[in-house]
């Protein structure tokens, strides 16, 4: 592929794919809002249900209600949290980031399109800090494209999980001083006669995201595992 | 009149059926497709409150198998799209459901949904 093409291929699906995680974020927080708006519309009808009774709210009743409602606003603080982190993502084209977050952002952006196929997400063993100079919103992209090959090649119900470590060889020296990180996802692979088989990967996209990311992606379907190496951007 | 509520948000299918409940209206809940159509081989319902997207069996998919177990029961769909004209009602999108409301519900607004289904039934039943 040519590089404009490439380039082009890259801003037009960019376009789509901040679409997608806004339009899967705000469904959640729409049901966030409906849980919240009952849970006041409870206490708001015991209250009336005391006044006509004329008897005092159980304190019991309101406190459980509250707490439902506190449940729910906390919640909703981690949501808007990431999804202000993900607004943030194109701001710098190459930033100095930390892998292991950039890839738990990319998770919990997946949580609900993850749930629709009624799988959960694990972090399989948590890393320290992964220095990396990428360009986040890129590989936020990259990171959701590899998600969704795995939300379709998991068997419905299963569990997937992410490692993120230093270096394509699993903290090599002189890996870890370049920067350089690897994510590896894994999953239960769906039955050979699942009825949505999905589309290759790496396609057209993920080949250019890869390639202007200076990454490399191994895919073993029949295991479930694919692993994304990225390197570093601010090494020539 | 009784209604069988779906939406995989367990805190949310709890509140807003206590709230019917407490309108005495007879309801039951559940939070997936799987135990909707379990409830409904159990018992029949008059009324299918359904959240359109959920895991498994999506809310469409769940109207199409309940019609199987009740060919009579009503539906209304609930969904956290932004936009109310996507889901008209009684449309492709919506499965042919009655009504389709956006989240969060007012309970006086769903009410009124529901009056308008009781009244078409009696209106039918009317020789």
């Amino acid at each position: 592929m040519k590089p404009e093409h490439a380039e082009c291929l890259i801003q037009n699906a960019g376009i789509n794919f901040f679409g997608t995680v806004v339009a899967v974020i705000t469904h959640e927080l729409k049901n966030v809002l409906a849980i919240i708006n009952e849970n006041k519309g409870l206490l708001e009808d015991f209250a009336h249900l005391a006044r006509q009774e004329e008897r005092e709210l159980e304190p019991d009743t309101a406190l459980t209600t509250a707490a439902a409602i506190s449940r729910q606003v906390e919640r909703a603080d981690i949501i808007v949290k990431n999804l202000n982190r993900f607004a943030h993502s194109p701001d710098r084209e190459v930033k100095s980031v930390d892998l292991g977050e950039i890839v738990a952002l990319a998770a919990a952006l997946a949580r609900r399109p993850a749930a629709a196929r009624a799988l959960t997400l694990r972090e399989a063993e948590k890393p320290g800090p992964v220095p990396l100079a990428t360009a986040p919103f890129m590989l936020l992209h990259l990171l959701w494209r590899g998600l969704e090959f795995a939300f379709q090649a998991a068997a419905a119900g299963s569990e997937l999980s992410w490692r993120v470590s230093a270096g394509p060889g699993g903290g090599e020296e002189q890996d870890r001083e370049r920067g350089a990180g690897l994510v590896v996802l894994t999953w239960q692979p769906a039955d050979a006669g699942a009825e949505s088989l999905p589309a290759p990967f790496p396609g057209g996209l993920e080949e250019a995201l890869l390639a202007a990311l200076r990454g490399d992606c191994r895919l073993d379907p029949a295991a479930g595992r694919l692993e994304l190496s990225l390197h570093d951007l601010s090494v020539v | 009149m009784r209604i069988l509520l779906v939406d995989d948000e367990e805190e949310l299918v709890s509140a807003l059926a206590e709230r019917l409940t407490l309108r005495g209206l007879a309801v039951d809940w559940a939070t997936s497709g799987a135990a909707a159509l379990e409830l409904a081989r159990e018992r029949k319902y008059d009324l299918a409150l359904i959240d359109m997207k959920m895991p498994k069996i999506s809310g469409i998919e769940l109207k199409r198998k309940l019609e199987v177990i009740n060919p009579e029961l009503e539906f209304i769909f609930m969904s956290g799209h932004g936009s109310a004209s996507v889901f008209e009602d009684g449309t492709d999108e919506t499965g042919g459901a009655s009504f389709c409301l956006l989240k969060p519900v007012e309970i006086e607004f769903l009410l009124g949904k529901i009056r308008t289904l009781r009244q078409r039934a009696g209106d039918k039943e009317k020789p």
